[in-house]
């Protein structure tokens, strides 16, 4: 059995490492997809809206928080990582072409945005229902 | 043949009186003899034109010059006075007022006007300044009286020195409370560091201060034998005379050959009192001992000095004292967030399984970098339980965040764990820059300094100055980072 306490050395910083066990780890994923959450229904700006959306969807369908520009901001990253089963095609074709049109500095129009909020609020990226424009 | 020498005695007088012969006879008669002196008029008419010319030319003469030319002080003082209304008599001598005083009067004027003082033996002959009191009668009531104005009189059997009120004052205003500021500073800071124990300080500086002002005594007998019995109080100490001397003398040059001339012969410079000491060190060290230990007490301006400093130290120290306490706080709060974020962040290998290769570096460098932000959290925290400036050694890139804390202590972000770049360097303040591993090691006690390097070089070369290395064909090395020995550091490698 594994001691999930580490306590590091006193004369170092006098506090346990704390080893994440399964309930915290389920509390703080909770706590940040809530977070998270609140932040991307008040965002209006893409660029947020796009960041948010993506470690949401990421952290619903692999189950663990994605940390780093690099990860989300990275094209050919973000297209291997939405190439999950979890994800439904057009989620991915819209994912896609957003962040090429970000990437390359294209204007994004208010329905993707609209689509992408949309997707990033949604629990279950599965049953969403392909939207109609 | 036996001669009566009444009778001849007679006859001289005789002869005197009838101007027979010119000159007076003096007798006094003893119980069997006769004493009988006889000086002719040109003999004392010649001893007083000597004695005239000699007060003509000086302006003064002195009972003991007089002396020399067979001249009593009964006679001298009637001679010049006869022949001089502006002789002044005194103890020992006889001066013109015109000739010794005024000029002096207009030399001490000067003095008074910038400050200064006045080296009595440029204005006055030797043979005068020997009668050292009647010096001091000529400075006191003909001049100091006169000008109504007081001063500082120091007179030896070498020097004669007058320090006018104006310079003393311009001492006191403008030398001694700088040098009093700065004793203070310096004393404090020696009783602090002799007295690491910052609230036994607090209560040694109340306990002097009651036993200064006799509060504890007033509590009742008991606290009176107590406070006399225990040693438990400060001891301010007292500025060290010698350098109060050197600051005058640096603002007075003129004194500098004055009190060169006593450098071999001094005493005890160290002390104030001009009672304890028997050696006379010169005219500066008399100054400071006479007037400015009188006036100021010298020894009760250095100890509220320390005082005032000593309370600053502690009243600044209690509040450093509760800024750090409320810092460890939040480090606190927040560590076991950054190990758990630490962790999630390590999850993302998953993601590995789905990435070329190019894109699992991109993905190893996202997770170092978090594993980076949260090495500085531990290293900046071990430099600020550091006394000194360590903290101030090394750069972590954005070494503050957006609201001005340092980022050790900030709180996480769990949205985003911080996406800035983390990069350990030493500050270039010094001339040759430090390896910041080595400085680490060397700045951080015991083995907290070789683990926390350690947890640096696990993380890779990419995040610590000198990580990379250059090799001969220009070609560079960079050390990989090693996420699970890192981690594994993390958890067991300080205990």
């Amino acid at each position: 059995m594994r001691v999930i306490t580490f306590v590091m050395s006193r004369s170092m910083v006098s506090y346990p490492f704390k080893i994440l066990d399964k309930k915290v780890e389920k509390k703080l994923m909770f706590s940040r997809r809530k977070e998270m959450t609140e932040n991307l229904e008040q965002a209006t700006e893409i660029d947020k809206i796009f960041e948010l959306s993506v470690l949401l969807l990421l952290q619903q369908v692999y189950g663990i928080a994605v940390y780093g520009r690099d990860i989300y901001e990275n094209h050919d990253i973000l297209i291997r990582l939405f190439q999950h089963k979890k994800i439904p095609s057009y989620v991915l074709s819209l994912f896609e072409s957003v962040s090429s049109a970000l990437k390359n500095g294209d204007t994004v129009s208010l329905e993707q945005i609209k689509l992408i909020k949309q997707f990033g609020l949604s629990k279950d990226i599965r049953s969403h229902q392909i939207p109609t424009l | 043949m036996d001669w009566d020498q009444r009778l001849i005695l007679d006859h001289i007088r005789y002869l005197c009186e009838s101007n027979q012969i010119q000159g007076t006879l003096h007798t006094e008669s003893a119980s069997q003899s006769i004493g009988a002196l006889y000086i002719p008029f040109v003999y004392e008419q010649n001893q007083k034109e000597t004695i005239s010319r000699i007060f003509n030319t000086d302006g003064y003469i002195t009972f003991e010059q007089a002396k020399h030319h067979g001249v009593s002080t009964k006679r001298v003082k009637e001679c010049i006075l006869d022949a001089h209304d502006k002789a002044v008599v005194f103890h020992e001598c006889i001066v013109h007022n015109d000739v010794i005083i005024e000029p002096l009067k207009e030399v001490v004027g000067n003095s008074i006007q910038t400050k200064s003082f006045v080296d009595l033996s440029v204005h006055l002959p030797n043979d005068l300044l020997r009668c050292s009191d009647d010096i001091r009668s000529i400075m006191n009531e003909h001049i100091m009286n006169k000008l109504n104005k007081a001063g500082c009189l120091i007179i030896d059997k070498n020097e004669s020195i007058y320090f006018s009120q104006t310079m003393i004052n311009n001492i006191m205003e403008s030398i001694i409370p700088p040098l009093v500021e700065r004793f203070g500073r310096e004393r404090a800071k020696a009783l602090v560091d002799e007295n690491n124990k910052i609230i036994e300080i607090s209560q040694m500086v109340k306990h002097t201060k009651e036993k200064a002002t006799g509060r504890s005594k007033r509590r009742g007998r008991k606290n009176i034998k107590e406070s006399e019995d225990d040693d438990d109080t400060i001891k301010p100490g007292i500025i060290p005379l010698e350098t109060v001397v050197d600051s005058i003398i640096n603002e007075y040059s003129d004194l500098v050959e004055v009190q060169d001339s006593y450098k071999n012969l001094k005493g005890d410079v160290s002390c104030w009192s001009s009672d304890e000491s028997t050696d006379y060190d010169g005219p500066v060290f008399e100054l400071c001992r006479i007037e400015i230990n009188k006036n100021s007490r010298i020894d009760q301006l250095c100890s509220d000095a320390v005082h005032a400093e000593l309370e600053s130290i502690i009243a600044s120290k209690k509040g450093s004292t509760l800024r750090d306490a409320k810092i460890e706080a939040k480090f606190e709060e927040n560590f076991p967030l950054a190990c758990y974020h630490l962790q999630l962040a390590i999850k993302m290998t998953i993601f590995d399984q789905y990435l070329n290769e190019k894109q699992r570096d991109v993905l190893s460098n996202v997770i170092l970098q978090q594993c980076a932000s949260f090495a500085r959290r531990i290293t900046e925290y071990c430099l600020f339980k550091q006394d000194g400036d360590a903290e101030e050694v090394f750069s972590f890139s954005n070494r503050h965040n957006s609201w001005g804390e340092k980022y050790f202590y900030s709180q996480i972000d769990s949205t985003q764990h911080n996406s800035m770049s983390t990069f350990l360097s030493c500050t270039d303040s010094s001339a040759k820059k430090l390896d910041p591993l080595q400085a680490l090691r060397n700045l951080l006690p015991g083995n907290i300094g070789v683990a926390i390097a350690r947890m640096w070089v696990l993380l890779g070369g990419n995040f610590y100055d000198g990580g990379i290395k250059i090799n001969y064909d220009n070609s560079s090395f960079v050390r990989p980072g090693d996420l699970t020995a890192f981690l594994s550091h993390c958890e067991e490698s300080c205990l």
